[in-house]
Formats: structure tokens, sequence, C-alpha cells
């Protein structure tokens, strides 16, 4: 039996554009916050995952991207490993922290994530994205993530498995919950006719159903739990940590990435899709959300439209989703979303959401995609948490 | 290794019509997913597609006369509209 991991810390630095900070200010923020948050110093972390996508591309900075980073804050002499996953970085290595803690080579790991998407030439950042593809396949089409989701979202509204409606209402819903996260990059709430008249990105979405270009850092403090600095709060435990990586399709009915990945990460920390309470999903453009419903089980094949009706998956629900305002909202440096969704999860089973806090969560679940081949996501994280001790 | 010949024509998946600038690539322009044949499914640019379109649609590759011509290929329906 390997060791139990608790999440023992979370910090962020806030999403948004910052063109006076760097890499090294960004993550410093972030992982200052989740230490801090942990009651840790930098000398009682014995290793680090350090995620970015990007670097290489728009700032030059190709390699050791965590060491030049993490000397600043005084993270110096452990293993420091570089983690490349596109959008789904952060998760991966979440991932990898957690699996170096349950073979026991370590006790307190830092895994963190930044990224820093604003240059002078948008046209540089929208190239670093197309790269998250297989580019002698796609190069030069002017593939983006937009077009992606775009594909997937029409083939089900020519279906009739989902409205334009719900595309704009589950974007009302992003930004709603966004406009209650300080450390969201939008922060307004938006009315139906400003989503709809909103310009055109790539049909049917329009642009505040994307996520924007975003600088960022997320960062995450994992410790085994029978080590872990008691902060006389509630404990939060890591019940599954499961990756899939995308495939080569036909086109003929499969699974998704996610629908394996998520399979295997309810059969790990042995519940049920139904058990989930909270939940943060890859929504990189707002309605794809939608999509996630079905895919991690929240509802069947084709009703995710009935789903969002309910309310079940606003702040409060049965099975809230995207408190934070996901992506879309909350904002995507590539590789900081996926710790950042795991600081809004560890925030939610603690109580600690303030105006974004649903009810009194014990099963949180967070999904992070990366990258994509033809028909599918090129990876596909699912994480599970759950809060160890009962609520007062 | 082994070069493997597909089909020249195939089912257009889905589609979306893009509006923002890439080099090179004057908005709009049409993204389509096409299954070929029996072979694999690929993405390629779409032209003379109807407007509201509803998928499937049987489509044909068709490849530029100038062979620097950016795209090099792209599909169109199989009859015309």
């Amino acid at each position: 039996m390997s060791a139990a991991v608790v999440v023992a810390g979370v910090g962020m630095h806030v999403f948004g554009r910052f063109p006076e900070e760097s890499l090294k200010d960004l993550a410093r923020v972030a992982v200052v916050r989740a230490l801090d948050d942990a009651g840790l110093g930098v000398k009682e972390i014995d290793a680090v995952y350090s995620a970015n996508a990007m670097a290489g591309l728009l700032q030059g900075q190709e390699q050791i991207r965590g060491q030049t980073v993490l000397r600043e804050v005084g993270l110096e002499r452990i293993p420091v490993v570089n983690v490349e996953n596109a959008c789904a970085s952060g998760s991966t290595a979440l991932r990898e922290a957690i699996m170096v803690l349950r073979a026991g080579a370590a006790e307190r790991v830092l895994a963190v994530g930044f990224e820093k998407m604003f240059v002078e030439d948008r046209d540089r950042s929208l190239a670093a994205l197309e790269s998250a593809a297989d580019l002698d396949v796609v190069g030069g089409l002017g593939l983006q993530f937009t077009a992606v989701y775009a594909m997937r979202l029409r083939k089900r509204l020519d279906e009739g498995t989902l409205a334009f409606d719900d595309l704009v209402d589950v974007t009302l819903k992003s930004h709603q919950n966004g406009a209650r996260n300080p450390y969201a990059q939008f922060r307004r709430e938006l009315t139906e006719k400003e989503v709809k008249s909103a310009r055109r990105i790539a049909d049917p979405l329009t642009l505040p159903m994307c996520s924007a270009i975003a600088d960022g850092a997320a960062a995450v403090v994992l410790a085994r739990a029978d080590t872990a600095p008691s902060r006389g709060r509630a404990r939060v435990l890591v019940r599954a940590s499961q990756s899939v990586s995308g495939f080569t399709t036909d086109g003929s009915p499969e699974p998704s990435a996610t629908t394996l990945c998520a399979r295997r990460a309810y059969e790990e920390a042995g519940i049920a899709p139904n058990e989930v309470e909270v939940a943060e999903v890859h929504d990189a453009m707002a309605p794809g959300e939608l999509l996630y419903y079905e895919q991690l089980g929240f509802c069947q094949a084709g009703g995710a439209s009935e789903l969002l009706a309910t309310g079940a998956t606003r702040i409060g629900g049965r099975i809230a989703v995207n408190t934070s305002g996901g992506l879309c909202s909350r904002g995507h440096p590539v590789a900081a979303t996926g710790l950042a969704q795991i600081a809004e999860l560890t925030w939610q089973l603690r109580g600690e959401a303030g105006e974004r806090q649903s009810g009194r969560p014990r099963i949180a679940l967070a999904q992070n995609s990366g990258g994509w081949l033809e028909g599918e996501s090129a990876t596909s994280n699912v994480h599970i948490l759950e809060r160890a001790d009962r609520w007062p | 290794m082994e070069q493997t010949a597909f089909s020249g024509s195939g089912q257009l998946l889905t589609y979306t019509t893009v509006w923002v600038p890439r080099p090179g690539l004057e908005p709009p322009y049409t993204l389509g997913q096409v299954k070929l044949g029996d072979g694999p499914v690929v993405f390629g640019h779409v032209r003379r597609l109807p407007d509201e379109a509803r998928v499937p649609v049987a489509v044909r590759l068709v490849t530029a006369a100038d062979p620097e011509a950016v795209p090099m290929f792209w599909f169109e329906p199989e009859v015309r509209p």
C-alpha cells in the first residue's frame, strides 16, 4: 500500500495581463503563497515538478525553466523536474509529485505552473498555441483551440443534442462565477445580449465564450499524509490521480480520452460520478464544460443541456462545476491552469471559497486537457480529492 | 515504413468558420474534420460549402495548381449546390 498523499497548501498569482512581471515574478508569488498556506519553508521541500508550456517559444527559455525561476525563491539543491504537456502541464506536474510521494522517495513536494503568454506580437502567442498539435499533420492550417472546440460543438448543434442558447447560458454561468473570484482574469458578469452579439471567433463561438491569452501562476504543496504539518483545519486527501494520452481515431464511436481517464479515476477512488459535489473542468471555451458533463459521467450522453437547465452545476447545486469561473473566466495561462483547478477545489473542500463557496462538499474532481491529435485531446488528466474530516 | 494512398473523398464530420486572422490566412476561412473513405480522420480547409450546411456532407479533396499555395489542399462538397 503506497503512502496516502494530502494537499498541504495552495497558492496563486492572479491571472491576467502583467507586462511588468517576469516569469520569476509570477511564479514567486504563487510558490510563496502555497508554502505559507502549508506552513512550510523552502528548506522543507524535497523536490519540485515545474510546469511551463510556452516559455521556450515566447521567452526563449527553452531549457531549465524550473531551475531559473525557483532559485529566485530559494528552492535550490533539490531535484527540479521540468514538465510540459501543453494545457495539461500543471496537472501532469501534480501527478508526478503525487507519484514520487507514493513511491516513498520524498515527503514534501511542490508542483508549480507558470506561463507568460502576453508578448508584443500576438501572432507569436497564437503560433505557440498551435504547436500543441502534430504540426506534420496540421501545420499552416490556422487551426486554433477555438476552432477545435467550435467543431466539437457544431456536431452537437447539428445533431440537435445542444442548442446555441445552452452555449450562451453556460458562458453566462462562467462569468458569474469568475466575477466572484479575486484571482480571475475576467471579473464582470455579462448579459445574454453581450455574449450573443460579441465578435465571432470560430462559429458558433463568440469572444466571451473563449478563454484568452493570459499571464499567471499557481502552486500546490503535496505531502505524505503521515508527516504533513497539521494546520488545525480539514485535511484534503488525494483519492485518485490518472492520466490518459490521446490516440489516432478513424471516426468510429469510441470513448473519449477524458471518458477513459475519468473511469480509471473513479475506479481508483472507489467512488461513483454522482458522489462528486464540486468539479473544475477544462473549459478552454465555456461551452466545452457541457461536453465534459457527459464525459465525466455527471449526466448521461446527450444530457448536458438538461443538467445545465436544472441549475445543478451552479454554485450551491448538486454538482457545482467551475466555481472559479473556469478557464474561460478565471483565465488560462496554459501551464498554471491544472494547478489553479486544485487550488479552487482545495478552497471549496476546506470551506474557504468565500462568496463562491458551494455548500459543504466532501468529494471534488479536477479535469485538465492538453493539446490535440486529429480527433482527440493529446492528454487528459483527472484528479479526485476528498475532505478527510467531517464538516463541523 | 510504407506509403499508403487514402481515398480522395470522404465525409465532412464537422466544420467551423474562423474569423481570426493568421499569417497568410485572411478570415473568414472554414476548417473541417473529414473522415476519408476507409482511412483516417483529418483536419483541412473547406471551400464552397453552402451557408448553414448541416453535417455530414460528402466532400472531395482538391489540390492547389500552384505547388507553393497555402494551403496546398482543401475539401469541397462532392455535389456543387
